[in-house]
């Protein structure tokens, strides 16, 4: 019996092996650089480099695959005629419409509300042409939405259904750095156009579907830096502590910050740990250990440190979810504990919409919804994406798009300006959030728009 | 390290608390109740849309969380408890986990899965205990635990209390000498989902709540806390409670932040927890296995 | 004389048309279950991939919960050690395909062996509660683990050419399933089958009949962590990105339900069960919110948080009124369908 068992596992694992026949040296390394290019995936490329990496494929004598690059080149090849125009892709769009596809966590560590979510991801095109529809030459825009759960494996699933089932013709990322990346990886490999809240910068800036639409991490960090000694006039080291996220996302923004401030204290909490483990650190009883601590973790996580801490450390940041209202609102009920935390951010706080795009608060009245943060945030990301049509004209296809976009500038007046020259990360400015408990906890704008201390 | 030593004591006390609970069940029925930490959820979640969504007073959040929590005990028992009495103890249990997961997310439905604050029985900043800022609720929770520990112990003391032993260990003789089984069944999760209730009533106001937050982190070192009290001890659950907070606390502080090992919290628990059931099964405190 | 021969001819007609009808029956429901993979585009081979990652896993804790009647609730720290292995394998080593998926088997099975040693001394509620605790600490340490598993960011696994469209991947997943489904009715239609099943119904018993308890139960143990490790390198590649959070300990839990919903030791429930499961958060939220009727007071985004709570619903019913799960539904046409055949 333990005989003919082992003759079947053996059976089975030569089974297993013979996939691995068909594979050609260094497409590991080719698929860690490039994010995750699938060169045998065919239809919608239409690029050069994977015409050739398909035709080294070949000789490796699979089928399957063999199949598949033929489909490919086929399609691939009608697109490249139109040359720099575009590559004829025009998935999700229509004579009348575009569809673009949203992900973002709804459950998990860091949930945003999913009312907001609802009522947020369409004002901006319902409303957004002066309380009428927004058109892109005759073109209106509809979205499609899923939960990521704040995970980047399901962002990577969703993020495939809505570009491919629910046919978007773009996707959007609204926070969560590891899901932003898995998904931007993603996006990529098929040429699908990805914009994004600025995040980490690993792996990210080869992706050449990829656009930040905000300050990356690396970037805001050293400002954080200048922030902290000039405007928090804190300048010793040795009272300022980092808490972040123990994600290689997040070394670069480690690195950016201490580079900048020096040997600081880090603690690298793990994604799935809770806050209240690294209160511990924070305080000696009630007395603070720092003047100063950045926090670059989970918005649930900074909370239930915050709460747990025995003292009231200035907490300051960087970051999209942790500026939402509904921390700051959160965190205040929690007796107060993140009161005057900073934090940079994209747009200017809600508080002020008005101020720096009263076109928001005019769509918020013709569609009769009770606005907070995350449809401000959506409306500035949705603007920005309007502009970046409307750069790519009137055929427009994916490869159209991304060329339109790459190396163009755009100004919306909520989010930061954005100039992709240089490539994707193409953001200069932050706003800086102060969190008010007076009144519910919210946050107020104390700088808008600023590209230094 | 002090600071870390305190924290554990008082994160011990919540563990402490639920264990009280599962010991209760344990000892009563012979089954794992993976439910108890959920008693706790709704407990606090009702509590909380009393008193901070319709503003009531802050007793009437108490009262309709455990009236929800002892509710909720009660139909568990009904609906899934009784009809599963003569299946398999490991049916049981995964008739439990449902019981736990369903919970959560019904309130994930009916509410939002969002970070909520539950605002403190008592006010007032922490007390520095050996570097640590304990605050007042967590002063409580510590001494609402002692004191269900000990009433507990004594309830098992009691002429019901040895009813409910007697109907444990032969439900039949029991029935003879007049001990309804089903009545029994249902004082037991009664009481036990008073247990949970009081917990997650106690245990929300410090730091925030989200759904889930009784069953997903406190659940396992409850369990741990039980088993290393022995199971069938309520003194063995104080004490396990703490010792597996301190355990926890130190481990993240020795192990984590020092030598950098990642989850060294959960490792800690489990560590104790093999070495408890491989040398000493009965636990610290238990008579028997 | 005459009428018996035309009566004996008779049956054998009947009988041959019976199983030919049986026959036409199993094909036409394999090419229902194709139909997908055929016309559905990439986004449904992804989810046939799904589907049959699933049934392997559900057959794995079949082996353990259903033939060896040993619990486990940590099955996520199996499928885990296998799924960041075959990850490694794949991105670090750049090994091919076969030599991440072995090593995944072999670290599933080594894990697995190792829980098995433990309930050897410890059983029933406490092996639960040890597994439990197992694949939280499997969840917080191991996966967590950066120079292994890349941390919060994850792990690549990216698929080599021959399988990296999402059709060839789905074959390749379908086919680890068969191999799997073989194995598993290889086991229960041996003697080790037979001596699996009397360790489960008493211990003592099996053992005065001779049975080598203590290497059943490992065995047992070794092969279901084989299984689950296998799943676990395919999970791996199918979204070629995996992170500690893909095994929460939740997901054991739901596993575990997926698997006692199918029926234990009913194959065709557990797979069915399995796809069931796997396919349900992937699909409901999308098909739902198409519906031309909506609940007024439910939004969209509510239909993202419904599938766990389906799935527990599911479990409480298939408890409370058929024990043996979706196997016991499906018996009457099973046994139509193999009547007169090995069973």
């Amino acid at each position: 019996m333990s005989r003919k068992r082992i003759a079947m596992a053996l059976a089975a694992a030569a089974l297993l092996a013979l996939p691995a026949c068909g594979q050609y040296d260094g497409v590991h390394d080719d698929f860690v650089e490039a994010g995750g290019e699938n060169p045998g995936l065919g239809g919608e490329d239409g690029t050069g480099a994977d015409g050739t990496d398909s035709s080294g494929d070949g000789s490796g004598g699979g089928t399957g695959g063999e199949t598949d690059d033929g489909g490919g080149g086929g399609g691939g090849g009608g697109g490249n005629d139109n040359g720099n125009a575009g590559n004829g892709d025009t998935t999700g769009v229509t004579d009348s419409t575009i569809t673009i596809g949203i992900h973002a966590p709804l459950t998990g560590a860091a949930p945003l509300r999913q009312d907001s979510f609802e009522t947020g991801k369409d004002l901006y095109w319902q409303y957004g042409n002066g309380g009428q529809p927004v058109e892109i030459f005759g073109r209106t825009v509809e979205t499609v939405f899923a939960d990521d759960q704040y995970r980047p494996s399901t962002a990577r699933q969703v993020c495939q259904t809505m570009a491919e089932e629910q046919k978007a013709f773009a996707l959007i990322g609204a926070g969560g750095t590891d899901q932003i990346q898995a998904c931007a990886q993603y996006a990529a490999s098929e040429d699908v156009p990805y914009l994004s809240t600025g995040v980490t910068e690993t792996g990210m800036g080869s992706l050449d579907t990829y656009f930040a639409a905000s300050m990356t991490y690396h970037q805001q960090t050293p400002m954080l830096a200048e922030y902290i000694k000039n405007e928090l006039g804190v300048t010793d080291p040795s009272r300022v502590a980092a808490v972040v996220t123990n994600t290689p996302n997040f070394d670069d923004a480690v690195e950016g910050f201490t580079d900048a401030f020096g040997d600081v204290d880090v603690f690298r909490p793990d994604k799935n740990e809770r806050g209240s483990s690294a209160a511990g650190n924070l305080c000696t009883g009630t007395v603070g250990n720092y003047d100063a601590v950045f926090v670059l973790t989970s918005p649930t996580f900074y909370l239930e440190m915050a709460a747990a801490s025995g003292c009231r450390p200035q907490f300051v940041g960087v970051g999209v979810s942790m500026g939402l209202d509904q921390v700051a609102s959160t965190g205040c009920s929690a007796a107060s504990s993140t009161e005057g935390a900073r934090f940079f951010n994209p747009t200017p706080a809600f508080a002020d919409a008005g101020e720096y795009d009263p076109d928001f608060l005019a769509a918020v009245d013709a569609a009769g919804i009770e606005a907070d943060d995350v449809t401000w945030m959506m409306w500035g990301q949705s603007k920005v994406l309007h502009q970046m049509l409307e750069k790519a004209g009137e055929n427009l296809d994916r490869g159209a798009f991304l060329d339109a976009v790459a190396g163009s500038s755009f100004s919306t007046g909520v989010f930061p300006d954005l100039n992709y020259k240089n490539g994707p990360f193409g953001a200069t400015q932050v706003s800086v959030l102060r969190n008010v408990c007076d009144g519910g906890g919210h946050y107020e704008t104390d700088f808008a728009f600023v590209d230094g201390f | 390290m002090g600071a870390f030593f305190a924290l554990g004591i008082f994160q011990g006390a919540v563990y402490g608390l639920l264990a009280v609970g599962i010991v209760l069940v344990y000892k009563a029925k012979r089954v794992f109740n993976f439910a108890q930490g959920e008693f706790g959820g709704v407990a606090a979640f009702a509590a909380f849309y009393l008193v901070v969504n319709l503003g009531l007073p802050y007793w009437t959040g108490i009262l309709g969380g455990l009236a929800a929590a002892v509710a909720m005990g009660l139909a568990v028992e009904r609906v899934i408890v009784r009809p599963l009495e003569s299946a398999s103890r490991t049916i049981m249990l995964v008739a439990l986990v449902g019981v736990a997961l369903f919970t959560i997310a019904i309130i994930v439905l009916l509410g939002q899965p969002v970070p909520r604050v539950m605002p403190p029985l008592v006010e007032g900043s922490g007390v520095n205990i050996l570097g640590a800022g304990i605050l007042p609720q967590q002063l409580i929770l510590l001494a609402v635990l002692a004191v269900l520990a000990a009433a507990m112990a004594w309830f098992f003391k009691t002429d019901l209390g040895l009813a409910v032993l007697a109907s444990s260990q032969d439900t039949r003789a029991a029935q003879v000498v007049g001990i309804s089984p089903v009545a029994i069944s249902r004082l037991v999760w009664g009481m036990a989902a008073l247990l949970g209730g009081i917990a997650g009533l106690l245990y929300a106001p410090v730091g925030i709540f989200t759904p889930g937050f009784m069953t997903l982190t406190m659940l396992v070192p409850a369990f741990a806390a039980a088993v290393l009290g022995g199971m069938t001890s309520l003194p063995g659950a104080f004490v396990g409670g703490i010792a597996i907070g301190v355990v926890q606390n130190l481990g993240i502080y020795l192990l984590g932040q020092q030598l950098k090992v990642p989850g060294a919290a959960e490792l800690g628990v489990f560590a104790l927890l093999m070495l408890v059931l491989l040398i000493r099964p009965q636990g610290l405190l238990g008579k028997e296995a | 004389m005459a009428t018996a021969t035309m009566t004996f001819g008779r049956i054998k007609v009947a009988r041959r048309f019976g199983l030919a009808l049986r026959v036409a029956v199993v094909l036409a429901l394999l090419v229902l279950a194709a139909l997908p993979l055929l016309l559905g585009g990439d986004v449904w081979a992804q989810r046939i991939s799904r589907a049959a990652i699933y049934a392997i896993i559900g057959l794995s804790i079949n082996t353990l919960t259903g033939h060896a009647g040993q619990i486990s609730l940590g099955h996520q720290a199996f499928v885990g050690i296998g799924a960041f292995a075959a990850a490694f394998m794949a991105s670090r080593l750049g090994a091919p395909l076969g030599f991440g998926l072995a090593a995944g088997a072999l670290a599933g099975m080594a894990t697995a062996a190792i829980v098995g040693m433990v309930a050897l001394r410890v059983t029933g509620l406490y092996l639960a509660l040890v597994t439990l605790a197992f694949g939280l600490t499997a969840e917080t340490t191991i996966f967590n683990w950066r120079e292994f598993t890349g941390g919060g960011a994850g792990a690549f696994a990216p698929r080599p050419a021959l399988v990296s469209s999402d059709h060839a991947f789905a074959l390749l997943c379908l086919g680890v399933l068969a191999l799997v489904l073989y194995a598993d009715w290889r086991l229960v239609s041996t003697k080790a089958g037979r001596a699996l099943a009397a360790v489960r119904n008493d211990e003592r018993i099996a053992s005065t009949l001779g049975i080598n308890v203590t290497g059943y139960k490992l065995a047992a143990f070794s092969l279901s962590g084989l299984a689950a490790g296998l799943a676990g390198g395919l999970f791996a590649h199918w979204n070629q990105v995996v992170q500690a959070m893909d095994f929460e300990f939740q997901v054991a839990l739901v596993w575990v339900l997926m698997t006692v919903v199918g029926g234990l030791r009913s194959r065709l429930g557990v797979i069915l069960a399995s796809a069931f499961f796997a396919l349900l958060p992937l699909t409901l939220p999308n098909f739902l919110a198409g519906l031309p009727w909506q609940p007024p007071f439910l939004n969209e985004a509510v239909y993202h948080v419904l599938p766990p709570f389906i799935v527990v619903v599911m479990l409480l019913i298939v408890l409370r009124f058929f024990p043996g799960g979706l196997g016991q539904l499906l018996r009457p046409a099973t046994r139509w369908l193999t009547k007169g055949g090995d069973r």
